[in-house]
């Protein structure tokens, strides 16, 4: 019975990322701004960070898009979606199938966490938040990247 | 990348060594200590939930190449982990290999170390020969390849290291505000 809550709420189960799905996702969500967190049932700081950057997604009015990436062992995804849930966080919900994707995101990232990664609009990558959340820093380069583009036009060229 | 062994521990202090007076103040002043056998480096943490998981994977690892002449320095660098708290924990998991509290940070900072476990592999001439996690895999079950096994074992045959570095999730190292 339990198993049927999350469809019963309409999630799916985490659907499975690795190195040759993780662009073409990054991809797909070009147009907003972008925050992949990566993240683990067995990560308290991860756990904390997810009902706040949740929020920000659901605050930023679709400015902002959060994806959420498992680090979990299959085993654990029950556990893992539970807690999504508890987050209210339905969408964008993967799992790790394979550690190469760490190296494809940034060769110089270990595989530590929690570690939250910021991609513009066009879907290039911004920022990398590693370790324990720096929010006053965080929210800044979302401002910054959801800045409305102004565009210089020529003097004297009427708006 | 090579030098980075020496000076380990220099701001660290043993919490529990089967390290002679000497061979402890050989390790922190003279650099010829670390070349004379193979040494791993392992950061681990007595609160991370993971880096306890891999415990009796470094446990094992522990029993099976020190007879070999490995020299293991298992090396605790959260600052926000104290004495106590990492006495406890070994007790609770069983450890019987030392560990060793590095203040300040310095020795992950030395290493590049970011999470735990992470672990470094040194040839006799203090080289760096692998960097990485224990496996592949959190379930013991589900582990393909053995990486910390593997590495060792061409290390202790005198062969490059055939993956010399792998990638693992692992908890953050805490380290001092600066």
């Amino acid at each position: 019975m339990m198993a049927l809550v999350p469809f019963l709420l309409g999630l799916g189960a985490l659907a499975p990322l690795n190195s040759a799905s993780y662009r073409p996702i990054i991809d797909r969500n070009r147009g907003v701004v972008l925050m992949v967190a990566f993240w683990a049932t067995w990560c308290e700081p991860c756990r904390e960070e997810l009902p706040r950057l949740r929020k920000i997604e659901r605050e930023s009015r679709g400015r902002i898009r959060l994806i959420t990436v498992s680090a979990d062992d299959p085993e654990q995804d029950g556990a893992a979606e539970a807690l999504l849930q508890r987050a209210r966080i339905g969408a964008g919900r993967y799992r790790l199938a394979g550690t190469e994707v760490i190296t494809q995101v940034d060769p110089q990232w270990s595989g530590a966490l929690p570690a939250v990664f910021v991609y513009d609009a066009t879907g290039t990558l911004r920022g990398k938040f590693l370790g324990e959340m720096d929010w006053a820093n965080f929210q800044q380069k979302l401002q910054q990247l959801t800045l409305p583009v102004h565009v210089d036009r020529p003097a004297g060229q009427r708006r | 990348m090579r030098w980075l062994a020496v000076g380990l521990l220099c701001a660290s202090s043993a919490l529990a060594s089967d390290f002679s007076a000497e061979e402890l103040r050989g390790l922190t002043e003279n650099r010829a200590f670390l070349k004379g056998s193979v040494t791993v480096v392992v950061f681990l943490s007595a609160r991370c939930p993971i880096s306890n998981a891999y415990g009796d994977r470094l446990q094992q690892a522990y029993n099976n190449y020190r007879g070999q002449g490995v020299r293991f320095l298992f090396v605790d660098s959260n600052v926000n982990e104290e004495e106590a708290e990492i006495r406890k924990n070994a007790g609770e998991h069983g450890y019987t290999f030392p560990i060793f509290r590095d203040i300040g940070s310095r020795a992950a900072d030395r290493f590049g170390a970011q999470a735990t476990p992470e672990l470094f592999v040194l040839d006799t001439n203090a080289q760096i020969q692998y960097h990485g996690g224990v496996d592949d895999a959190q379930n013991p079950a589900r582990v393909h390849h053995h990486s910390l096994r593997e590495a060792l074992d061409q290390v202790l045959a005198g062969l490059p290291v055939t993956v010399a570095e792998t990638k693992s999730f692992g908890c953050t190292i805490k380290r001092p505000r600066r």
